[in-house]
């Protein structure tokens, strides 16, 4: 069975591997983030006057994205790495696999475990710009980040079946998985900090009621919240929160990806 | 069987590759590691840029804050003579800018340092998590806090009288006087170490506690005295240099040079020349 296992999680990483385009969207996020917006935003978050910034957090603009960008990438591959369960549908790949001895479960285990792999590769491609975005990583910390990146890549694997299932064309998929991302990554307070000095009412003088109840609401606040507790050593909420709502998650989204996996 | 869908045999595929594809595939990510490690030689801001422009490295220090910044000319203070080490390793001029505003008050804000002042601030930058939010900071390798200095022998023990000079260093004033009365010790503040001196010689106060780099300065001059860290409950924090947030270019320069300087034995030599090699004990009270 370990053997049927490591065939179909082989078989996602070096699927993943040979599609081009998917590692020029890797590469091209963090770039876009980091580089561009990143850069671009900074000299209106630095100080001027000493005393005076409107970002009263302890890191610059660079360094708060770097941990989201984390995120979106993860989230990106994660969810486009389900489109194989669509593509194993249409050319027979799912049919063969199904009709053989090996649980159902497992099958899909194998896949979202390659599909993880492939997600968290895409994670470690941002933490080469670490050095650049002025982060400094210690290897306890790099092994702490890759524990919650692992997690976060299996919920969102996972996840991104759950999708699939009930997806039948590629088109649709990658409309559909755009309109979810980009909603979940905005609202997770990955390129604006609900500030930590302001208690819960002003908070909600800042902002609008609405979004910050969209922002607490966004499990993601939460992966994100988690990776910058351990890259920049600064939480907006709980830190014991983020790595128990990724374990849920993953586990949650696991167990409903199998449920319907096997109904299919 | 098709191979990536592409409607390719897998065994015509095999034929073209002399080599395994899997070698193939991980050079090919190895290559997209290197290049994104890379984008590290690409300058995020203009902030070295600049300072290199001008020639000159403007650095912000209060007027005076021994043994951080003096007013003698021999011994200008330990972290003027650190921003100057910095400078030369830099090929920088060092242009010292000492502003009678930093320190005065409690709000950095009314000190009125800005940008176009300086490159960096010294002389007393705590580097905590409060400073950060407003600059980056680069640790000097000294340390501050509250320390007690007093007579040899002397027991720390309730119904003591202990002198307080809180001074401006933004330590938690409010936390040392609880600890210090639920102790029993019996508090008189003082206006200046100048005044705790005096009332530790003349037998006035058993004890003084006050920032410990002023507490340091107090030891330099009676060496019979003895000196010890305040509980680390009470907070201990890296002294640094304060960079404008945002300042990425110059901060690597800056962390560079401070390493070579480490490295090098000169902060060593500095420490021991200003009397900042540390306190090497912590208080204990008896009930």
């Amino acid at each position: 069975m370990l053997g049927a296992l490591y065939a179909i999680w082989l078989r996602e990483v070096k699927r993943a591997l040979r599609d081009r385009g998917q590692l020029v969207g890797g590469v091209s996020r963090p770039l876009l983030w980091v580089l561009i917006m990143g850069i671009g935003l900074n000299p209106y978050f630095r100080g001027e006057i000493y005393g005076e910034v409107r970002f009263v957090v302890p890191y610059t603009y660079l360094q708060f994205l770097f941990p989201a960008v984390i995120v979106l990438n993860i989230m990106y591959t994660s969810v486009q790495s389900a489109v194989s369960v669509i593509w194993d549908r249409q050319f027979g790949f799912l049919r063969e696999v199904l009709v053989s001895p090996m649980p159902r479960s497992l099958v899909l285990l194998g896949k979202i475990l390659g599909g993880t792999t492939v997600a968290m590769l895409h994670g470690c491609l941002v933490l080469v710009l670490a050095r650049f975005a002025d982060v400094s990583l210690t290897p306890t910390e790099v092994l702490q980040g890759l524990g919650l990146m692992f997690l976060l890549s299996f919920a969102l694997t996972s996840f991104g079946v759950i999708l699939a299932n009930r997806i039948r064309s590629f088109e649709g998929f990658g409309v559909f998985s755009n309109a979810v991302i980009l909603p979940l990554y905005f609202t997770s307070s990955s390129v604006f900090p609900l500030d930590p000095a302001l208690t819960r009412a002003q908070t909600r003088v800042v902002y609008p009621e609405w979004l910050v109840t969209m922002v607490e609401l966004n499990p993601l606040t939460y992966a994100t919240d988690a990776l910058r507790g351990v890259f920049l050593g600064f939480n907006q909420f709980d830190p014991s929160l983020g790595p128990i709502i990724l374990a849920c998650m993953a586990a949650g989204f696991f167990a409903v990806a199998v449920w319907e996996f096997q109904r299919a | 069987m098709v191979e990536g869908g592409r409607g390719r045999p897998k065994n015509a595929a095999h034929s073209r590759h002399k080599r395994p594809r899997l070698v193939g595939d991980l050079a090919t990510l190895a290559l997209v590691f290197l290049l994104m490690g890379a984008v590290y030689f690409l300058p995020p801001d203009t902030s070295l840029a600049e300072a290199e422009r001008t020639g000159a490295l403007k650095v912000c220090v209060p007027q005076s804050y021994p043994p951080l910044v003096t007013t003698g000319g021999e011994h200008p203070g330990f972290d003027v003579e650190l921003v100057s080490e910095i400078a030369d390793r830099l090929g920088l001029t060092l242009s010292l800018n000492r502003s009678p505003e930093m320190g005065k008050d409690f709000n950095p804000r009314n000190w009125r340092v800005n940008r176009a002042q300086c490159e960096i601030l010294a002389g007393g930058v705590v580097a905590s998590v409060i400073t950060r939010s407003f600059l980056e900071t680069v640790e000097t390798g000294i340390e501050t806090g509250w320390a007690i200095v007093s007579r040899p022998g002397q027991s720390l023990g309730s119904g003591l009288r202990v002198g307080v000079y809180p001074g401006l260093g933004g330590l938690d004033r409010l936390g040392l006087g609880s600890f210090l009365r639920q102790r029993g010790l019996r508090l008189v503040l003082r206006q200046s170490v100048d005044a705790l001196q005096a009332g530790l010689e003349a037998g006035e106060l058993d004890a003084v506690i006050t920032e410990s780099l002023s507490a340091q300065q107090l030891v330099r001059a009676h060496p019979d005295w003895q000196i010890s860290w305040m509980p680390a409950s009470l907070g201990r924090y890296p002294l640094s240099l304060g960079l404008w947030k945002g300042d990425l270019t110059l901060k690597r320069a800056v962390v560079a040079a401070m390493d070579e300087i480490e490295h090098s034995g000169v902060l060593a030599e500095l420490e021991n020349q200003y009397g900042l090699s540390g306190i090497q004990t912590v208080a204990e009270f008896t009930p």
